[in-house]
């Protein structure tokens, strides 16, 4: 078997079920690895190595009982926003600073239920928002690794944890995946629970998924996905079996290609060339690639998005910072303060324009069976004050469509590329279908030289 | 994209902003925050003035 922290969640998974890897065995080598990386990436706010291994025990015990779940013994970092029983849920802010939740979020009961053990809280910006946070890029350490999910994506990228938990209000899941060479999964909006999750913006907030494979980007969707009554933002849709789904999407995909327009006006030349090249890639390996424009009410997307946030997010914020506005960083203090002072008519206009446009890009998604872009205009800036540009994913999270980041290549200067996917709603199998293939056919394993 | 644009032009909308922030939080703040304000001015302005129209969103108007 190969070293175990480089297994995927699904080869884990069958090892724990099939008694070839101890639960234990694997969680305590992940809490190795942490203490040897962590002064250098600073992913964690807690890991509780006693606790982490009770649990692993359990699932140990589990599997001699004859329970094993689709995630049996594979460890999970949560992004410190997720609700945890007895375990401090900081958000990385002075607000939350000693809040410890009685019950956990019902995503991460799901992800206990379907055999997970939980590996630790994993940082945040603060209350996932912009204000960067102290995680440091396993791929270079001067660059930032994006945010708000920044210790998920890190811990991921450098094979802390086969898998972690984000969220996504703007582009907090998918642009940190890019920057750290990972998958980024942004289901439907709707589709997990957010219930037990800290808020930024109630019309926009979706539980992300942080893994090293379009797979296993399935395998923790299956085990989360679902109505929750607790949560009044939840879908009650049904929950497909999502590997059959992508079963049925296995063939070579139609590819719409957003080329004009937005994503490659806003991109580098080196990432216009990038994506087309893939694009080509994809091509010659059988998918058709189709290119198209994006509709006319794209263009107020990313201030609809902005408005949207910032308003919820002050509505959220309102009770604490009457009282404790200095505890809060500068770009949040700000977000909250234009927040409120955007005109309640403009709130709702802009509601209204997001229901056209989410009308449009459904249109526009059900041509083909993945938009194509790419992920991000550049590769992780090399500023340590910025969390990098969300503007290629904030549109997609302000329409509630389905995206996937799936790594393409590396920079000139040695930093991870990808390209990102869209589909229509709850067309999560289709979406990571398509994403599949196109992972195999680029035929890609990114891991930072420095953890590997 | 609209018949129906409400009449918000730029310097209304930073009237408005500005005469907010005023209230809550004095002029100072004003002073202070000029990027901020200039930012949610924009914002107004550009929402106001891409409305969907009634062909659009006919259910909206009835």
């Amino acid at each position: 078997m190969a070293e175990s922290y480089t297994l995927s969640v699904s080869e884990a998974a069958e090892h724990v079920r099939d008694g070839q890897l101890s639960a234990t065995d694997y969680a305590s080598a992940l809490l190795d690895r942490i203490d040897s990386f962590e002064p250098d990436l600073q992913a964690w706010v807690t890991v509780d190595r006693e606790a982490v291994i009770t649990e692993a025990r359990q699932r140990e015990q589990d599997r001699e009982r004859g329970h094993t779940g689709i995630m049996q013994g594979v460890p999970v970092g949560l992004k410190d926003i997720f609700y945890t029983v007895g375990v401090k849920t900081t958000a990385c802010s002075r607000i939350y600073a000693d809040f410890v939740p009685t019950y956990d979020a019902t995503c991460v009961a799901r992800l206990r239920e379907a055999g997970a053990v939980i590996l630790g809280k994993a940082v945040t910006t603060e209350f996932a928002t912009s204000d960067p946070s102290p995680s440091r890029n396993p791929w270079n350490r001067e660059h930032t690794p994006g945010g708000s999910s920044s210790g998920s994506s890190v811990a991921v990228a450098s094979g802390m944890c086969p898998a972690a938990l984000g969220s996504q209000t703007g582009g907090s899941t998918c642009r940190p995946a890019a920057y750290n060479g990972i998958v980024g999964l942004k289901p439907t909006y709707g589709r997990i629970s957010r219930y037990g999750v800290v808020p930024v913006s109630w019309s926009l907030d979706t539980v992300g998924i942080l893994v090293r494979s379009v797979t296993d980007a399935a395998i923790l969707l299956q085990a989360m996905a679902g109505y929750d009554d607790n949560d009044p933002g939840s879908a009650q849709v049904p929950v497909p079996d999502f590997q059959e789904e992508m079963d049925r999407h296995n063939g070579p995909p139609r590819l719409g290609l957003l080329k004009t327009g937005y994503f490659f006006h806003r991109s580098t030349e080196e990432v216009r060339r990038h994506t087309e090249a893939a694009a080509a890639r994809l091509s010659q390996a059988g998918a058709t690639v189709v290119e198209l424009e994006l509709p006319d009410s794209f263009a107020t997307a990313p201030d609809v998005q902005r408005i949207v946030m910032n308003v919820e997010c002050a509505a959220f914020h309102e009770e604490f910072f009457r009282h404790r506005a200095d505890e809060y960083g500068p770009r949040l203090r700000a977000n909250i303060e234009m927040g409120m002072l955007i005109p309640s008519v403009t709130y709702l206009q802009a509601q209204r324009l997001r229901r056209e446009f989410r009308r449009d890009l459904t249109a526009l998604a059900e041509q083909v069976d993945a938009l194509l872009m790419p992920a991000t205009p550049a590769p992780a800036p090399k500023d340590l004050n910025t969390t990098g540009d969300a503007a290629f994913q904030a549109p997609w999270t302000s329409a509630g469509l389905p995206t996937v980041v799936v790594p393409s290549g590396l920079s000139t200067e040695g930093l991870p590329l990808a390209v990102q996917f869209a589909a229509p709603p709850f067309e999560e199998g289709r979406l990571l279908g398509a994403a599949r293939w196109c992972e195999r056919a680029l035929g890609l394993d990114l891991r930072p030289p420095d953890y590997s | 994209m609209t018949e129906q644009t409400p009449d918000i032009s730029p310097e209304s909308a930073r009237e408005l902003v500005q005469q907010g922030a005023a209230a809550r939080w004095g002029q100072d703040f004003v002073d202070r925050n000029r990027e901020t304000l200039e930012q949610a001015a924009a914002y107004v302005v550009n929402i106001a003035n891409n409305l969907p129209s009634t062909e659009t969103e006919p259910g909206f108007f009835q």
